[in-house]
């Protein structure tokens, strides 16, 4: 009765909880920040950062409340080793610190994100002596940010190490650093160099002007993620959810548009928690930079998800490159003295297949931005260095085979994310050849968008019309940003313009947002892609 | 500051307005009561506010009864939580939902038929309903709640009567007779126009009928589960225009494949009302709306007074 009566208040609790979410895309995020902000700015400076780490813990308690815990012991462990790192007196002594620390982390991260997989073969033996690994805590999914909190905390343990930053004292600094809510979830991953000391300045006064800018950022990003990425995903969900059923240019769309879905979820993502950044004064790490336009690979991971390509660039990649771990080998150490690029590329994209997900499906998507980036080094070993001016039409050849080999990889993301498998991935990949008339591609998606959205053929077809409509806006605004304002960002432009057509244009933005908004259902069911990262 | 704050505001202007309308021209104070009575959230949330030991659960058949004959045909108050469209999944959900909560149910009245029983009927909306009922956000930025409030702020400012959509009955003289011929059999009869259409629409739905044997497996546990709890569990299949039987249920093969799951319930804890298959009373044309849903004036009250008599 006890048991039934306990179970009875988690559930009320947890319908609770689910019912409010926390999510930058949330209804309740649009009451908390105006909250949070307020009360920072008119409490004097010594309450600012204590009330910034309430927000952010109130902030991820609402998005996750179970994980919370796993946050918290995460912030304390990497401090503590932080402190070790930075005090130890000898060399040896730092770097078994660091190694522990690092170490640590990752299990953390192994054991918190990799669970499921685990689960498959640990459940049975761990039954066998009573423990009931299967169920509960432990298979559901990972733990919120874990992916993006633990990587800027092992960023930090080697920054301490290289004695690039020194090691913060202060646990209240050091917690607000590694939870701070505008990034705690999905990133940007900041170093402590970048986001630490703007974090400890509490004389900052608030600058209206920034702040404008702030919601500018915010209000393209809710655009991209409400108006586009949301209604792409009516569609890209309902064909990978029945991938079996289709095949030829239905496969093709479905792959092109979970691309451009997948793209302007997570710029989407970045810019909203950029802006919320903004609003408080302080400035996260860009993490988009139009991929889409890259005419090769070496350039689209200069511009995809900057601040974990960055990342990876400077705690993996580089140390493999230059840590001459070839010459500590038997027998091929004496031969090989010359650091292997193009190894540590591979194990670099390896590693970025694993930290997106579990599955095979990852670890080949992985290997294929290797197999990409490799393919692409050697070709220009061989016919050299491509011209940095380029002729439109070579320009506009290369941007699309670079976004081809792209689209098609994604189809392993994609099935992965959806936690289907290898041959599941390949079969969709295979079948987009097999051929299809295009009423059938026609029907496919207006039934798709009938089951994913609203089984009316009018609102099928207003859907459809508002959809385009949202995806054509966006990449106009893409290939503007790219060319036209060289890469700086749209809310500056947005503000240089006359009053008129800049109001226009914000009232068309929060119109789109909000129909956007409104064809989810105010999004109480879904969430950001790299959510689940 | 003040300018940042004045520009937000008259930004989000058109949203504030929307809503105005929205909430506005129900005349209501408070957000419950701007959303259609009969939905599920609206008779959840009365449900939790005033909590009866008895409730019905089911779709749109079950949905319409004269509540205050229910209470003087059986002499206790039940609350009836059946919603248009509801999937047998989502009225399991429905159920279990109650059970984790209220202890002190003891009597369900539970519509099960052949249309909710149907594998690709698969609906699954229990968990955003929950959602909207712990957070009222929920409700304003429901797709489907906005687009009936919509609906009827169109027929309230064209001076139509809201609810109308509520009371589905047909005056006998306005019906017109087709000769319809049987696909399967070749014989032509001659069937109401409107009932000739209900069996098109649904035909279709009727064709790819599969049991949906998960959902009936959880059915049956459910059974158990309140058998164990002491809750006394009616099975009530609703009744259907004899036109449907015979022309869409019986030939596409669904009667046959429902009538073993109808036994299997027999044999199960629950008390089973069959007026769809095995147990049909003898109404008339004239008391049905269309092929599934009686007309109710005609026909509804009859049936209540029927159903609820052997329920009491």
């Amino acid at each position: 009765m006890l048991f039934a009566e306990a179970g009875g208040i988690l559930s009320a609790f947890s319908a609770v909880t689910d019912a409010w979410r926390l999510s930058l895309s949330s209804v309740h995020f649009l009451l908390f920040l105006p909250l949070a902000v307020g009360v920072y700015f008119l409490f004097p400076a010594r309450l600012r950062r204590p009330w910034l780490l309430i927000a952010s813990y109130y902030f991820y308690f609402w998005a996750a409340p179970k994980y919370l815990p796993v946050l918290l012991l995460g912030t304390l462990f990497t401090y503590l080793c932080g402190r070790a790192i930075g005090g130890a007196k000898s060399m040896g002594a730092r770097r078994g610190w660091v190694v522990f620390a690092v170490a640590g982390a990752v299990l953390g991260l192994a054991f918190f994100k990799y669970n499921g997989f685990f689960a498959t073969f640990l459940s049975a033996p761990l039954h066998s002596i009573g423990i009931p690994y299967d169920s509960g805590f432990f298979t559901t999914a990972g733990a919120l940010g874990i992916s993006f909190y633990t990587f800027t905390a092992i960023g930090y343990l080697f920054d301490v190490y290289r004695e690039d930053t020194p090691a913060e004292k202060n646990l209240l600094n050091y917690a607000l650093f590694i939870g701070f809510f505008p990034s705690v979830t999905m990133g940007p991953i900041s170093r402590a160099g970048g986001l630490l000391p703007q974090l400890k300045d509490d004389t900052r006064r608030f600058d209206a002007a920034s702040a404008a800018d702030g919601l500018r950022r915010m209000a393209i990003g809710y655009f991209k993620k409400l108006a586009v990425a949301d209604t792409l995903a009516v569609f890209t969900g309902a064909i990978y959810g029945n991938l079996p059923e289709y095949q030829g240019l239905t496969l093709t769309l479905a792959a092109i548009a979970y691309a451009l879905q997948l793209y302007f979820d997570f710029s989407g993502y970045s810019d909203i928690a950029i802006g919320t950044a903004q609003l408080l004064g302080i400035k996260l790490p860009e993490n988009f930079a139009n991929p889409y336009f890259a005419t090769n690979f070496s350039l689209f991971w200069q511009r995809w998800h900057i601040s974990l390509s960055s990342w990876l660039q400077d705690y993996i990649f580089t140390p493999l490159v230059w840590s001459r771990w070839t010459e500590k080998l038997p027998i091929i150490g004496k031969h090989v003295h010359k650091p292997p690029v193009l190894t540590a590329l591979a194990a670099t994209f390896l590693i970025s297949g694993i930290w997106h997900g579990d599955t095979l499906c990852f670890l080949i998507w992985g290997a294929l931005q290797a197999v990409y980036r490799i393919g692409e080094e050697v070709l220009h070993r061989t016919l050299g260095k491509p011209k940095k001016k380029l002729n439109p039409w070579l320009r506009a050849g290369k941007t699309v085979i670079v976004l081809a080999l792209w689209v098609e990889s994604l189809v392993f993301f994609k099935v992965g994310t959806d936690g289907g498998s290898v041959a599941s991935a390949a079969s969709a990949l295979v079948r987009q050849f097999l051929p299809v008339s295009l009423a059938q591609v026609g029907q496919d998606i207006t039934a798709a968008i009938a089951n994913g959205f609203f089984n009316k053929p009018f609102m099928v077809a207003l859907f459809l019309l508002f959809s385009l409509f949202a995806l054509c806006l966006a990449l106009w605004a893409d290939w503007f940003q790219n060319y036209r304002l060289k890469g700086a960002q749209l809310s500056g432009w947005l503000q240089s313009l006359r009053t008129a057509p800049k109001f226009l244009l914000y009232f068309l933005i929060v119109l789109c947002c909000f129909v956007g908004f409104l064809a989810q259902s105010g999004g109480f069911e879904g969430n950001f892609i790299y959510g689940n990262i | 500051m003040k300018k940042l704050i004045r520009n937000i505001i008259l930004l989000l202007l058109p949203i504030l307005l929307y809503y105005g309308v929205f909430l506005g021209f129900v005349g209501s104070v408070g957000l419950p009561k701007a959303i259609p009575g009969a939905t599920p959230v609206a008779t959840l949330g009365q449900y939790r506010a005033q909590p009866t030991t008895s409730v019905i659960l089911g779709d749109s058949r079950m949905a319409h009864f004269d509540m205050d004959a229910v209470e003087r045909i059986t002499g206790r108050p039940f609350t009836n939580l059946a919603f248009g469209g509801a999937s047998l999944n989502e009225c399991l959900d429905e159920l279990e939902w109650l059970l984790a909560r209220y202890p002190q149910l003891d009597e369900v009245v539970f519509g099960f038929t052949f249309y909710n029983m149907n594998q690709s009927y698969d609906q699954d909306r229990f968990s955003a309903i929950e959602t909207s009922l712990y957070n009222p956000f929920a409700l304003l930025t429901n797709l489907s709640y906005n687009l009936e409030l919509l609906q009827n702020l169109v027929i309230s400012l064209g001076g139509g009567v809201l609810g109308g959509g509520e009371t589905e009955t047909r005056d006998p003289a306005s019906y017109t007779y087709v000769d319809y011929t049987d696909p399967a059999t070749g014989e032509t009869v001659a069937l109401r126009q409107d009932i000739v259409d209900y069996m098109d629409s649904i035909g279709g739905y009727t064709q790819s009928w599969q049991p949906d044997t998960e959902a009936f497996a959880r059915l049956l546990e459910i059974i158990n589960t309140c058998h164990a709890r002491g809750i006394r569990f009616v099975v009530v299949m609703p009744p259907m225009h004899s036109a449907v039987l015979q022309h869409e249920v019986r030939p596409t093969g669904i009667e046959a494949q429902m009538l073993p799951m109808v036994e299997d319930l027999k044999q199960s804890p629950a008390e089973v009302l069959d007026y769809e298959l095995t147990n049909r009373p003898a109404f008339t044309d004239d008391q049905f709306f269309d092929g599934l849903h009686l007309d109710y004036q005609r026909g509804l009250p009859q049936w209540t007074e029927m159903l609820f008599s052997a329920i009491a």
